[in-house]
């Protein structure tokens, strides 16, 4: 699979192609949780998409909707989730009735295989999550 | 009006595009065919009154304005979710404007426009088509910083030239392009003055609060791809001209990889074929 994302701008240039948008992105993000001392995540819904996530909090949802039923995943997450944020405290909000699609749910376990194969997925600049369909 | 989220299938792969301009591509094979441009560089016009020393496109105050019959023939190929980033010459000039981007909205396309900030007199220029443009460039001028500071919104992003313009300026703006400094037209001439600056102090720009974008002639002036990781430069870099993007000169009715390249008479090639025919040519006829 080949990802490439420009990120929070219109095309404008009206000599060539925008080549490359960069941001500070997460960074950002994570300086605002910082702040708050307190990160919430929640589980979500995460049908067939076609979608794509580029939000580190939307990452971390969808770790948290594949470890619904399984709590130890769940400790997991909430300590890289703290380890990498510095916060104070995670708060993870579980929903029974959110749900993966059930045709990625089986590639969605590889995040889970280490640690940092989590937190590089949920914090890394160049991840990126996209869900979608074979009915294109 | 604002623009909402869309996506599209080109050929072997997907694109989504946010309200906030993040455009994503992927697909899951190794590599990105597209069958049409995702963004067209149309220019509209050859007028313009500022007579910039450094100009490119040698506009004048005497330049033609492209026929609106024309415009709608070249764009009535694409599908919704391509984006036409529309300029000049200075496009403010061209008496149909309002209708070029009611057009482009209509048929589900994205307007963006591209002003150069000496065209704006008092900054409200923008005010009633912003909310129908997707994005909206603004040349940086030293002179026009109050007007540009008024003409912002949310989805503005302001041009830089480098080595040309001071750095420090870019820093103001909440989204800003660089782009290369071009040894064409007025311009050919020229020697940028401050390049030695930028390349000094590029990292510190893009580090500072905000999105920095570039264009390929400024990834290569200012030496990027020394600065940026492999994963990053992978994960964002969307091509080079001509590779996803075309130029059209609706002017004079040509089209070419971008606006500085060799350009082709259209005659009756549409926007697909002409595309095509682009990217099947050998790089050393483009």
């Amino acid at each position: 699979m080949k990802t490439v994302i420009r990120h929070g701008v219109f095309e404008t240039n009206s000599s060539s192609c925008h080549a490359i948008s960069i941001g500070k992105g997460n960074l950002v993000d994570l300086a605002a949780s910082k702040k708050d001392s307190i990160v919430h995540i929640s589980s979500g819904e995460f049908g067939w998409g076609p979608e794509a996530f580029y939000y580190w909090k939307d990452r971390a949802s969808y770790a948290l909707t594949y470890a619904l039923d399984e709590p130890e995943l769940q400790e997991r997450l909430e300590k890289v989730i703290k380890d990498y944020t510095q916060a104070a405290d995670v708060i993870l909000h579980c929903h029974p009735h959110d749900y993966i699609d059930h045709e990625s749910r089986a590639e969605a376990g590889d995040i889970f295989e280490t640690d940092e194969t989590l937190r590089d997925f949920i914090f890394s600049d160049n991840s990126i999550l996209v869900i979608d369909n074979d009915n294109h | 009006m604002t623009i909402t989220k869309t996506s599209y299938t080109n050929n072997n792969y997907r694109v989504i595009i946010y309200p906030d301009g993040t455009k994503v591509r992927y697909t899951l094979k190794e590599e990105f065919k597209p069958l049409f441009p995702e963004a067209v560089d149309l220019k509209i016009t050859n007028r313009c009154f500022n007579n910039c020393k450094h100009c490119h496109e040698l506009s004048t105050p005497s330049g033609l304005h492209a026929l609106l019959p024309n415009i709608k023939h070249l764009l009535k190929e694409l599908p919704p979710g391509v984006e036409i980033a529309i300029g000049g010459g200075d496009p403010l000039t061209h008496p149909l404007l309002p209708f070029i981007v009611g057009y482009i909205r209509g048929l589900g396309l994205i307007p963006n426009l591209t002003v150069n900030a000496l065209s704006l007199k008092t900054g409200d220029e923008l005010k009633e088509l912003s909310s129908y443009l997707g994005g909206v460039g603004i040349s940086f001028s030293p002179a026009k910083k109050c007007q540009i500071e008024k003409a912002l919104t949310p989805s503005t992003v302001v041009h830089f030239i480098a080595g040309l313009d001071s750095i420090k300026d870019a820093y103001h703006y909440p989204k800003r392009l660089i782009l290369g400094f071009k040894k064409h037209g007025r311009a050919s001439n020229l020697e940028p003055p401050l390049m030695e600056q930028w390349i000094r102090e590029i990292h510190l720009l893009i580090l500072a609060p905000g999105i920095t974008c570039f264009d390929t002639l400024a990834l290569e002036q200012l030496r990027l791809k020394d600065l940026i990781s492999p994963q990053t430069w992978a994960s964002t870099y969307m091509g080079s001209d001509g590779e996803f993007t075309m130029y059209i000169d609706a002017v004079s009715m040509a089209y070419g990889i971008s606006s500085i390249s060799k350009t082709f008479p259209l005659h009756f090639l549409n926007i697909r074929e002409a595309f095509s025919t682009l990217r099947s040519l050998p790089n050393d006829q483009i």
